[in-house]
């Protein structure tokens, strides 16, 4: 199930995993050992090396204690929200400890797709300081985002210094927690006002027009004040018009954006259209040349025009 | 409600008959009746969801015939009023006084059919009264009949002028089962054979309401040790934050979890519950309870991965 | 319970005034104890510094960061002022006082410097270098003790640098370090018993190289070893090999000084010219082994006439003991001692220096011994009038003597009458040459404490003695202690009988309870300390060879000394880490012992997964081995009784099974029936 260099899901970590290396101030402090040993022997001061031979136990004691840092934390859950283009992100990432001794100094981060070298220290995004003090804490890792479109979480990398700050521990885990990342909503153009041969708010007296495309036939237990009296009239029985809250429907159609260039900005300015309907209460659908989405109206109708957004390909 | 607890060898072996003669009615279905049984010996509403003529209505009458429960079928249409499944206060105009007629959903095992065809006004008038156990009616409340269950059935595909359960309200059932077709030896069978109403009205109840009670009182007793709770917490704590499922399990869900694994581990006949039990109820008992983030996920493949994700303390 | 956080860099901690107050901790208690021996300017200095920094901290001064040119231009011309100043004052010497000078300097001038994380560390390791320079100065016990807390306050530091501040106590932070340490001492003590000794020096040594030492040198001026009688401090210590000398006898040579120019006396380098004289010995041999504090200077110190020198250095003509090098850090040898000898033999030179006197000096001694030598001419009756001389005038020893006027040794015996060992030994020899007797001045100690617990004497630089000695013509040289005669009980009962500058708390002076108790518990104290130099300080090559030899190995080279340091510091530092980092076994003795059983089936191929029940798993088992059926079942299903059940079984049932469940790889072939 887990595999033994990467921690996944719930395992814990295991000393096997965590990797070790001196930071540069361990490095500075084996320099001064070296002084102090060179001191020692030339002065032949017991003394001198009792120092030396402390602050080296010191060094390799502090290398048990940073890893028993680490020892025993697990991912155990990622939840996630979608955003916008532009704005980071939000992963909560839940970790866990098998033991209940507090561990202090860990930072958790996500490894940067774009995998810098890690020397110079920018291979990390969303660097975030975890306070394990229970058996279950929560961070919030803010991964910034450019592109819409799928955003996985990759590879979260969690390490330590403490408690000297000589050493540091690491270890990866791998998260398969991702979400969506929607278009950045811009653009000016005023939303369409394609109404459909429906009416605003309520009754429409076009003459000539026979079949209304929002009238649905009655049920029992529709509200009364949802009857359409002159359809029901017409057609000797009880029509009720759309059964929503607001019936003003517009379509948000890729060919209204053609005055924007750039694909790009023209998904934006639908997103933005999106949204603006969205607030209004409007409803409306969306029509892009290869997908297209009935009228709907309501949070999940909203999430699956913005899903589609992101996805959509304009190189097809 | 006071009844004596007999053995879990005894009840065993009195579930065990009553599994052997379902299995007899119902063909080839012997985990869904397991399962089904244990929802009613666990104290809890049944919800079926299947395409129709599979065999949801056979189900629900061989159950209530074989405990030696009363029966009613409720059908459900678009125009029914909670009036229709409560009762209603009736004019005799001999008399000249009002009388009190109850509905059908006065009687020990209901049978609520196309439950998502009612309105939403009748639904909850019935939904009100499963949680209640009692009805209240012109001021008077009339508490419902000791056991009582209600088997409601739904038809997942059949949208169109329907209105579905909400999520909210799905939680007061404690499984939700499905049948599927029968294999084709069981098929084979069931056309060939007698009618399966036939057959039911020939067979002998097993239990009545004593013994019914008795079971129930007997699923009390079984032992649950700080392990399995510790089990239990795990998994609802990694229903929460599982990034497969937008909202998590709620402790009504882990009271259910816990009196549908203690039945289950009557029926194997065992005084104590394992997370076995847990694992097997866990699909029909949290599968409706949970919503899953991507949509196109089964509710199936979600509880596996759940299962999967929690170890074993 | 969502927590969220601003991002943070990783490795860059702000630092607080908190932090800098830590690092003034290590650094200020580092620096303590030089305050003492060093002037004023350079801890005002330090102090300055310090404090300006963090006044900066809570903003009560301007720092002087780059963006104050001002102030940073001020502060390097401040840095190179300083470091102008010690080099005059060192006279451009670069040695050790110079060199602590210049770190303290530094020291300060980098805390006003403290604002990244790197800041912190350098002055954190240089806090401990400052810890180092401490023992070039002093290695005693308590020192050792101080400087271990500070090294724990440095290192608590670092912890509160690395935590963050609302989770952690700074309490909880030193006991941290102080466990640290713990842990770290047994990697200190192999490394410290394993580490090879290379014979250093490395580079040259500067000339204050070490501890600036009291005592007696080759030269003598009347005064100075009443000086040294104000003194406590340990001269050295003697562990003698069987039953030691009476007190009376304890004579320690040291320096003999043949010359003098009237107001003091200088050691004679005969160079070659004068060979090595026989000594016949005529009583019983003393063995013993002697701890010397460091004197700076060539010649050992020994008791009585040396006859047996081993390897220790070689004897000089007038039987003084010189060391190939001079004495710069402790040593201890052994040698082997006779009172009773006959050094018979004497050389045309050192007659003639034994007998040297500078011209018109001491007038009146001198015309009183040629009084001495008209009327008797035999030099022992030189010598029994000169004593008889010193015997009954009312001569009186005193550590207090009045200052000379005039001639030193004429106004000692005519005109004051009051002196200390060096003006009776100095005007005895005066008196003895103008006798013309040929003799010599001998500085060294007499007596010796002897503490009970340790079993050593311990002679301190307050038991300097000087003493003569006289060549006469049948007997040799021999020692005359004009001393005795005046003030007998010296010898016997040493100088704290005579007068006793030992200092005791005033309170209990007179309390003789608590006067004893108070000797025991400094004689413990030296024992300690004796202890302590010996095992410690004084771990040499020789003693590392010792070891190694005791451990079983033939030879001590390099490679294997270096061989077993590393297997022993990985050995510890492994079996610590197993302690620490194996992953815990549940405690539950029922989970362990089903996790055992587990394991055993894992091992041959069926692997138990972290969500499958007990009763899936064991139907998983059989489905595939049903020749493991009956042990797997009952394991299983004791196993899940025990655990999710309410039965009262014994629980070892289920370990002695797991213990006897031993299943094969291969399933048993069936019996083709």
């Amino acid at each position: 199930m887990a595999s033994s260099a990467h921690s996944q899901d719930a395992a814990p970590l295991t000393w096997r995993q965590v990797y070790i290396l001196p930071t540069r101030y361990g490095g500075g402090l084996c320099l001064l050992l070296a002084a102090i040993l060179l001191g020692a022997i030339n002065y032949d001061n017991a003394l001198a090396y009792l120092l030396c031979f402390l602050l080296g136990g010191l060094l390799l004691v502090t290398l048990i204690h940073t890893c028993h840092n680490l020892q025993g934390l697990a991912l155990s859950g990622v939840t996630d929200k979608p955003a916008f283009a532009g704005t980071p992100a939000n992963f909560v990432v839940h970790v866990s400890s098998d033991a209940l001794r507090p561990r202090y100094s860990v930072t958790l981060a996500r490894l940067s797709p774009a995998r810098r070298a890690w020397w110079r220290r920018n291979h990390l995004d969303a660097v975030i300081e975890v306070p394990i003090l229970k058996p279950l804490s929560a961070v919030a890792l803010r991964v910034p985002t450019t592109r819409r479109g799928p955003l996985t979480l990759g590879r979260l990398h969690i390490e330590s210094c403490f408690p000297l700050g000589l050493v540091r521990a690491w270890a990866y885990f791998d998260s398969s927690a991702h979400t969506i990342v929607y278009p950045r909503p811009a653009g000016t153009l005023p939303l369409p006002h394609h109404l459909a041969e429906g009416e605003e708010k309520g009754l429409g007296q076009t003459p000539g027009q026979d079949d209304f495309v929002n009238l649905d036939p009655y049920r029992p237990g529709d509200p009364l004040r949802a009857i359409h009296w002159p359809a029901t009239a017409r057609q000797d029985a009880l029509v009720v018009k759309k059964f929503h809250s607001g019936s003003v429907e517009i379509q948000l159609r890729w060919s209204a954006t053609h005055a924007l260039s750039d694909s790009e900005a023209r998904i934006s300015q639908l997103t933005q259209w999106a949204l603006s309907a969205e607030r209004l209460g409007l409803c409306y659908s969306l029509e892009l040349p290869t997908q297209s989405l009935p009228t709907g109206q309501g949070r999940t109708h909203c999430e699956k025009v913005l899903t589609l957004l992101a996805y959509y390909d304009s190189l097809v | 409600m006071g009844m004596e607890p007999i053995s879990s060898g005894a009840a065993q072996t009195v579930l065990s008959r009553l599994l052997e003669a379902a299995g007899q009615v119902i063909l080839d279905k012997h985990e869904v009746i397991k399962l089904a049984v244990t929802c009613l010996i666990a104290g809890g509403h049944l919800l079926l969801e299947d395409v129709p003529g599979v065999g949801k209505t056979t189900l629900a009458q061989t159950l209530a015939r074989l405990s030696g429960l009363d029966f009613q079928r409720l059908q459900f249409t678009s125009d029914m009023l909670p009036a229709d499944i409560l009762g209603a206060s009736i004019y005799h105009r001999d008399t000249q006084a009002f009388a009190l007629h109850r509905g059908p959903i006065f009687t020990q095992v209901l049978l609520a059919d196309e439950i998502n065809r009612a309105t939403p006004r009748a639904q909850s008038a019935l939904l009100e009264a499963m949680e209640e156990r009692q009805v209240t009616l012109d001021g008077a409340t009339h508490p419902l009949p000791q056991p009582f269950f209600v088997i409601a059935t739904q038809n997942p595909l059949e949208q169109i002028g329907t209105y579905p359960l909400p999520e909210s309200q799905l939680d007061r059932f404690l499984m939700r089962l499905s049948l599927d077709y029968p294999g084709p030896q069981a098929e084979r069978e069931l056309l060939q054979g007698r009618a399966r109403r036939e057959m039911l009205v020939s067979m002998n109840p097993i239990l009545d309401a004593v013994a019914f009670g008795q079971l129930q009182a007997t699923v009390d007793r079984v032992h649950v040790a700080d392990p399995l709770i510790d089990y239990l917490q795990a998994l609802l704590a990694r229903s929460r934050i599982s990034s497969d499922i937008r909202h998590g399990l709620s402790p009504r869900a882990g009271i259910a979890l816990l009196r549908a694994a203690r039945t289950w581990s009557l029926l194997a006949g065992r005084g104590h519950c394992l997370p076995e039990d847990l694992q097997a109820v866990l699909p029909s008992v949290i599968g409706h309870r949970l919503t899953p983030r991507d949509t196109a996920l089964s509710s199936t493949e979600l509880v596996a991965r759940l299962i999967a994700s929690v170890p074993i303390p | 319970m969502t927590v969220s956080s601003d991002p943070i860099t990783i490795g860059k901690t702000p630092i607080t005034p908190e932090h800098g107050w830590w690092c003034l901790a290590g650094l200020g208690s580092a620096l303590a104890p030089h305050a003492m021996r060093f002037a004023p300017p350079m801890w005002i200095c330090f102090i300055a510094l310090a404090l300006w920094r963090m006044l900066g901290a809570y903003g009560v001064l301007p720092l002087p960061i780059r963006t104050h040119r001002l102030l940073w231009w001020l502060k390097q011309g401040l840095a190179l002022a300083t470091f102008g100043g010690i080099y005059l004052t060192h006279h451009g010497q670069i040695g050790r006082d110079a060199g602590v000078s210049l770190l303290s300097t530094l020291v300060g001038l980098k805390f006003l410097e403290l604002e990244r994380t790197r800041d912190f560390y350098v002055l954190t390791f240089l806090a401990y270098f400052l810890v180092l320079t401490n023992f070039f100065y002093a290695q005693s016990v308590p020192s050792a003790f101080y400087l271990l807390a500070v090294v724990t306050v440095i290192t608590g530091g670092l912890i509160r640098f690395n935590t963050p501040r609302d989770q952690v106590t700074t309490g909880a932070c030193l006991r941290l370090a102080a466990r640290m340490m713990l842990q770290a001492t047994p990697v200190m003590v192999t490394a410290f018993l394993l580490f090879p000794r290379i014979p250093g020096p490395l580079w040259g040594l500067p000339q204050d190289a070490f501890t600036h030492t009291t005592g007696l040198s080759d030269h003598m001026t009347l005064g100075e070893i009443t000086r040294l009688g104000l003194s406590d401090e340990i001269a050295f210590q003697v562990e003698f090999d069987g039953a030691p000398p009476r007190a009376a006898d304890r004579y320690w040579r040291g320096p003999v000084l043949w010359d003098t120019d009237g107001r003091s006396w200088h050691t004679h380098d005969f160079g070659s010219r004068v060979p090595n004289h026989p000594v016949r010995r005529l009583g019983v041999t003393y063995r013993y082994a002697l701890l010397l504090e460091p004197t700076n200077e060539r010649w050992l110190l020994g008791l009585d006439t040396v006859t047996d020198v081993g390897d220790n250095g070689h004897l000089g003509p007038d039987q003084t003991l010189w060391a190939p090098q001079p004495v710069k850090k402790q040593i201890r040898y052994a040698l082997g001692s006779t009172l009773a000898v006959a050094l018979n033999e004497l050389s045309d030179a050192e007659y003639a220096a034994a007998l040297a006197l500078p011209p018109h000096a001491h007038p009146k001694t001198r015309a009183l011994a040629e009084s001495w030598q008209r009327s008797g001419g035999d030099p022992a009756a030189s010598v029994t009038g000169a004593l008889d001389f010193l015997r009954d005038n009312g001569f009186v020893y005193t550590l207090l003597p009045p200052a000379p006027i005039g001639d030193p040794i004429d106004d000692f015996l005519f005109r004051s009458r009051a002196g200390f060992c060096e003006h009776f030994a100095a005007s005895f020899v005066v008196l003895m040459r103008s006798a013309g007797v040929p003799a010599r001045v001998v500085t060294g100690y007499q007596g010796g404490d002897f503490n009970e617990i340790s079993g050593h004497f311990v002679i301190r630089q307050r038991d300097a003695h000087a003493w003569a000695e006289v060549y006469l013509p049948r007997q040799g040289w021999t020692r005359v202690d004009p001393t005795s005669v005046v003030a007998p009980g010296r010898l016997s009962l040493g100088i704290n009988a005579i007068a006793d500058p030992r200092t005791a708390l005033p309170m209990i002076e007179h309390n003789a309870d608590a006067l004893r108790a108070w000797r025991e518990a400094t004689d413990l104290w030296d024992a300690v300390n004796y202890q302590w130099s010996r095992w410690v300080l004084g771990y040499s090559g020789q003693r590392q060879l010792a070891l190694i030899q005791h451990l079983g190995f033939q030879t001590a080279n390099l490679q294997v000394l270096a061989l077993s340091l590393l297997l022993s510091v990985c050995g510890i530092v492994g079996l610590m880490g197993i302690a620490t980092l194996r992953s815990r076994a549940p405690t539950d003795p029922l989970v362990r012992h089903y996790a055992l059983f587990c394991r055993k089936l894992a091992r041959i191929g069926l692997p138990r997964a972290p969500q499958e029940g007990a009763l899936a798993y064991a139907q998983r088992i059989i489905a595939i081995r049903p020749d493991l059926m009956d042990p797997v079942n009952y394991i299983t299903r004791l196993y899940a009784t025990l655990r999710y059940g309410n039965t009262r079984i014994a629980a070892d049932l289920l370990e002695s099974a797991v213990k006897r469940f031993r299943p094969r790889r291969v399933p048993p072939r069936l019996n083709r029936a």
